[in-house]
């Protein structure tokens, strides 16, 4: 009997041993005497960050230098409902900051996503930096300058608050990531999902087949926004706190940086990218607080030059030549 | 016999250069129509023009009773035309069953017909498009539009640069797919005598134009008026 097309997907792309690796490591640490949680939450937030901007640059191709606007969106939509509306319940707050980014997704990606390389660019980025601008202004509801503060957060399902040291948000930011992770690789993973890689590669072939380009890569732009509010309500309510800067060119710089590192188009790239850039800027800002960028910087142009696939891709190369040498 | 395509003193082209001038011609149901002509005379353009690629400066396509007009090209794809690039345009990072399910559309075209068909293609299900031969291309992007169901197929020079047992296997298929009669395809090819042999129809263009409409018949038997209209020496 023949499969039906989603079954062959899925047959293909069934879990592999090696995927469960990243999670291993992200529940081993927790047990770690002297495990940094904050820093290990702040790496989960951006490795779904990085994860919601894969699926828009690495899968379909759209290149954004504006993706810190969903995060912002999220971070102050669960901000503000939880500082002015009083819903501090987390997780009902995380979806609603998801739905808002991304309907904020579907009407800026109706926008932008007319057009095409420099100004797609520079659109994406505009959306942002206006975003900003609002936030700003609108001082008296987000606090401006000085930060959203006064933010309360019911403890997780009725039973666990967040605590100093970090454990819950931890454990919450990689249930989170968690979940967001089978997402998007059921999506990469689906006959959607391989158009999209067919829209990056030649949008009019797909047009021509009959997919209908505009509105799949709207679709896209759309849960990937949902996916970075989602982080961006997540880094909201482990910090208590939103800054302008969620909204920053600066996030929207550093989370392609990520990406770049890590491998774009590969899912978990997004893990390896996040990780390897925080860790880093920790390190780094001990020996140079003012400095650390530089190290980034020459990590970055060294990937860009040497490693095209960002570090999973020198993976990949590593294990082909010793497949190679062992056939 | 019914018809199913019908363009009515089309003038097109890119951007503003009109490139076909009053273009008519209408395709029979389960018909077939060769597209012949010198390089550069409009063939590949009026495919592009069927598909809505180009820019219409005037006239009419009508396709199974429809307006296509203004219609976009996935829209069009759905309405039942399926289309072979000259340049295959297969996706690179995709595997060959990628290929061909991110195309599938319900009806009779399935993976294990287009694999019966291109039984090569099934050999090779698991790897990428940029991992197959120039002829395995070709069965691929055929094998991708057959996959939309289409009720009009439109092929850009599927034979061009492929070795002879390679064009050999494909003319087969193609005979296949005539002779299973539910199909209408229009066949753009420079091998003169071959799309004369295939079409039970032939159209030649010269500079944008229309300069025979008829029976293949008519000048498969006169290479001269072939010649003439062609206005270079016949490809074998």
């Amino acid at each position: 009997m023949a499969l039906h097309p989603i079954d062959h997907f899925a047959a293909g792309h069934r879990l592999r041993p090696i995927e469960l690796l990243p999670w291993a490591l992200a529940v081993g640490y927790f047990f770690l005497p002297n495990a940094n949680l904050p820093l290990g939450t702040e790496i989960l937030i951006w490795a779904l960050f990085a994860l919601s901007l894969d699926l828009v640059l690495g899968y379909t191709g759209i290149v954004s230098l504006g993706h810190a606007a969903f995060f912002g969106i999220g971070a102050y939509a669960a901000g503000l409902a939880a500082r002015w509306l009083g819903w501090t319940e987390p997780i009902s707050a995380l979806l609603f900051a998801g739905l808002v980014a991304g309907a904020a997704g579907i009407v800026s990606g109706m926008i932008v996503l007319r057009t095409h390389g420099l100004t797609l660019l520079m659109l994406t980025m505009a959306v942002a930096v206006m975003l900003k601008e609002i936030a700003n202004k609108l001082g008296w509801l987000t606090g401006g300058a000085d930060g959203l503060q006064g933010i309360v957060i019911d403890p997780v399902l009725g039973l666990y608050r967040f605590d100093m040291f970090g454990r819950t948000s931890y454990v919450y930011a990689l249930v989170v990531l968690f979940l967001a992770w089978i997402v998007a690789r059921r999506i990469v993973h689906s006959p959607f999902g391989r158009g999209l890689v067919g829209i990056r590669e030649n949008a009019t072939r797909m047009s021509a087949i009959g997919s209908p380009v505009m509105r799949r890569m709207v679709t896209v732009y759309a849960i990937s926004a949902a996916l970075a509010g989602v982080a961006g309500a997540l880094l909201a309510q482990s910090t208590r706190y939103v800054t302008l800067n969620v909204l920053s060119l600066e996030y929207s710089g550093d989370v392609l940086i990520m990406l770049v590192l890590g491998g774009m188009g590969r899912l978990y790239g997004a893990f390896a990218g996040a990780t390897v850039f925080l860790v880093l800027r920790d390190e780094l800002s001990k020996i140079s607080p003012a400095y650390w960028g530089f190290g980034i910087g020459l990590l970055l142009v060294a990937t860009v030059l040497f490693a095209r696939g960002g570090l999973l891709g020198l993976v990949d190369i590593a294990l082909a030549r010793i497949r190679g040498k062992r056939s | 016999m019914v018809e199913l395509l019908r363009l009515e003193d089309v003038s097109a082209g890119y951007g503003e250069t009109v490139v076909l001038e009053n273009v008519s011609l209408a395709v029979e149901a389960s018909g077939t129509l060769a597209v012949i002509g010198r390089n550069g005379v409009g063939k590949t353009t009026l495919l592009a023009t069927i598909m809505g690629h180009t820019q219409l400066h005037g006239g009419a396509i009508r396709f199974a009773g429809i307006d296509l007009t203004g219609m976009e090209a996935h829209a069009r794809a759905r309405a039942g035309i399926g289309y072979v690039p000259q340049e295959r345009e297969i996706f690179a990072s995709l595997t060959v069953e990628e290929n061909l399910t991110v195309a599938e559309r319900p009806g009779d075209w399935s993976l294990d017909r287009v694999y019966d068909m291109f039984p090569g293609l099934a050999n090779r299900r698991r790897n990428r498009g940029n991992q197959l031969s120039g002829g395995e291309q070709q069965m691929l992007a055929i094998g991708r539009a057959l996959m939309g169901n289409p009720k009009l197929l439109l092929m850009d020079e599927p034979l061009e640069g492929l070795a002879p047992v390679i064009v050999e296997q494909l003319l087969a298929a193609m005979e296949r797919l005539r002779a299973s009669g539910g199909l209408t395809i229009v066949l753009v090819e420079q091998h003169t005598r071959i799309a004369l042999a295939f079409a039970q129809r032939t159209l030649v263009l010269d500079r944008g134009r229309v300069v025979f409409d008829g029976a293949s018949a008519e000048l498969a038997g006169d290479p001269e008026r072939v010649a003439r209209l062609i206005g270079v020496a016949e490809r074998s």
